[in-house]
């Protein structure tokens, strides 16, 4: 098999780093989720969960909302379609490069 | 979890099965809702039958109220402070919701017009009508 057709090649960059699918994985799993919860189950700081949900919204995979509840601000996070599909899609590929009779490195 | 930021040492069975994980964290932690209608399901038979039934005293009445008040109260703040909606609490919380208000509409009604004075079978059977769609969203959220 040439490296062209590896599954591996198909893997979606943007999604292919620990914090990004950490994210991608819980916000897939959930309706939505707010930034603080989000924060606490993905292990980072605000700041490097800020810059990528940037990323991810610039992509167009991640729906940001802004709200109160009562006078405390609140952002919620949610997969776009878009998203979600890039999500499926890559565990997908993830799927198929770890079976057994796909694991060819 | 994951909270390094270096794309190339993230083999793809590692992330395959991170992706597991946090995904069934998640969908854990998104069962609180279930818990909520779990818990209205079972506190609105007795109000309906305890506030309805001209046998039991005023007092016991007004007690059952403001129990039932003070538990939807203390469930409405805690769905506030929520960080996290579970897609089957998403998907489950309109209809359910509607399906309830409308069994409590089913009860009202013959309540208003019979004014009951004991608890008899087509009460308890009414006032049991509302439980079914919390039953059914909450075992939905639970089991998913």
């Amino acid at each position: 098999m040439s490296d062209r057709h590896h599954p591996r090649h198909e893997l979606d960059e943007l999604i292919h780093s620990p914090v990004r699918l950490s994210m991608m994985a819980a916000l897939a799993a959930a309706d939505s989720i707010d930034f603080r919860q989000l924060r606490d189950l993905v292990e980072v700081s605000d700041s490097l969960l800020s810059k990528h949900i940037s990323t991810l919204e610039e992509a167009g995979y991640v729906d940001v909302k802004k709200g109160y509840a009562g006078k405390r601000p609140r952002t919620w996070l949610s997969l776009s379609h878009r998203g979600r599909t890039a999500y499926e899609d890559y565990v997908e590929v993830l799927a198929s490069i770890t079976r057994p009779a796909g694991a060819v490195e | 979890m994951m909270s390094t930021e270096n794309n190339s040492q993230m083999d793809p069975s590692t992330a395959f099965d991170h992706a597991q994980n946090v995904g069934e964290t998640v969908r854990r932690k998104g069962h609180w809702h279930g818990w909520v209608w779990l818990t209205i399901g079972l506190i609105t038979p007795v109000f309906l039958i305890g506030a309805n039934v001209n046998s039991v005293p005023g007092a016991v009445q007004i007690w059952i109220a403001i129990g039932f008040m003070t538990v939807g109260g203390v469930l409405a703040i805690w769905e506030t402070r929520r960080g996290l909606w579970g897609r089957e609490a998403a998907k489950a919380d309109k209809p359910f919701t509607w399906a309830y208000m409308i069994a409590i509409a089913v009860f009202a009604v013959p309540t208003i017009i019979l004014d009951p004075t004991r608890a008899d079978a087509w009460l308890i059977t009414l006032a049991l009508l509302p439980s079914i769609p919390c039953l059914i969203a909450a075992w939905r959220i639970l089991t998913r």
